[in-house]
């Protein structure tokens, strides 16, 4: 979904401008569009024709300054998200989906996919993979006028918000 | 229905993430609790087409590996893959990529390799590959899949887009550390009196994103 950029510089200068402590803090997705824009690829494209993204944040920094004239601070965050040991949660579904792994050949049964379905352990078809695609539900999630996530309503929502 | 395994394989491939060790570790240890062999194949897919059965050990061992619990005691206190990992599409090899041994006047590129990849896991006497990878990387397991090879896969990345699951190891990680990033960097930019922007991985999906900037409750978010 396009962002435009003259707008989140309207909204973030009146964020640090309503904030006590006179910041702001804003992320962006390494896929982001912007409404004039292509989304931002480096390099050649790998065996299964994608190409690196980023740099749509230096991009964005740098509009922000100009449209602002407040000072900026751009960080890529990059590899430091994937660096170092999981955290507990990554380390019980990665054991699981082992475990559940294991239980599936032994029971014979395979052409499947360890899941996580609705906060349980489950086995999906293994083709399921190449027929849809997992996008997040921007109209449910995401308000794409004020650039926020809404997160409301969550009860009987699975646990990982879908 | 397939009968009880004898001998199964299991690979990485993909970005690597947190967590992929603990799976292998977790793999290794039932199996051999149920007297199940497992051979590590080493850099993804591309260690089941560069393995050659008329090869010496010295070039077979940087592409696959018994795994036993001596092999991996210790695997999980780290992160990333110690299987190593590489973006390899056996069903389309470029010609850059392509094995040495592999190469005959005539062939076409991309290539399919799909018949070296299931050779290789005959020779190697493999009745059934674990494959742990994203979207790309399982992609290629279903591909072996109507082949007729059985797999069972894991999904892992840390953008949380593979379909059919609400989960993939290596996203909390990501959002755990994404988390904690925005919430240090408030130091230099409150103190300067900047605006901060934070750029995420997260492919397209945007969940990795979305997610993060809830937790870590920033101003706003640009999501893909």
């Amino acid at each position: 979904m396009p962002f435009d950029i003259h707008r989140l510089a309207e909204q973030v200068a009146r964020d640090k401008r309503d904030n006590p402590s006179h910041y702001a803090m804003v992320t962006i997705s390494e896929g982001a569009v912007h409404l004039d824009g292509d989304i931002v690829e480096t390099g050649e494209e790998d065996a299964y024709g994608h190409r690196k993204l980023g740099g749509v944040g230096m991009w964005a920094a740098e509009q922000l300054k100009k449209l602002t004239g407040q000072g900026l601070t751009y960080q890529q965050l990059g590899y430091m998200m994937r660096c170092g040991p999981p955290d507990a949660l990554d380390r019980m579904v990665a054991m699981n989906f082992g475990n559940l792994a294991m239980d599936l050949l032994l029971e014979g049964r395979t052409g499947l996919m360890t899941a996580l379905r609705d906060g349980r352990y489950a086995a999906v078809d293994l083709s399921a993979i190449v027929s849809g695609v997992k996008r997040v539900d921007v109209a449910r999630f995401y308000d794409p006028q004020e650039y926020r996530p809404i997160i409301r309503g969550v009860e009987n929502l699975p646990m990982f918000l879908r | 229905m397939m009968k009880k395994p004898r001998r199964i394989a299991i690979l990485t491939g993909g970005g690597d993430v947190p967590g992929l060790n603990s799976a292998i570790k977790q793999v290794v240890s039932r199996a051999q609790r149920e007297g199940i062999a497992v051979v590590g194949i080493r850099r993804g897919w591309g260690g089941l087409i560069n393995y050659r059965p008329d090869a010496d050990e010295d070039w077979n061992r940087h592409w696959r590996t018994e795994l036993t619990w001596s092999h991996v005691r210790t695997i999980d206190r780290t992160g990333g893959t110690f299987l190593h990992t590489s973006r390899t599409n056996p069903g389309r090899v470029r010609e850059k990529d392509m094995p040495a041994h592999l190469v005959e006047p005539g062939r076409t590129y991309p290539a399919d390799l799909t018949d070296v990849v299931v050779r290789n896991l005959e020779h190697l006497e493999i009745d059934a590959l674990i494959p742990i990878g994203g979207d790309d990387t399982l992609s290629y397991a279903a591909r072996l899949h109507q082949a007729g090879y059985p797999q069972v896969a894991i999904p892992k990345t840390m953008d949380n887009d593979v379909y059919g699951t609400d989960f993939c190891i290596g996203f909390s990680t990501a959002v755990t550390r994404s988390v904690q990033a925005i919430s240090d960097l408030r130091t230099p930019i409150g103190s300067h009196e900047r605006i901060g922007l934070v750029e995420l991985f997260g492919r397209n999906s945007g969940e990795t994103c979305l997610v993060s900037s809830y937790l870590a409750h920033v101003d706003r978010a640009i999501i893909s």
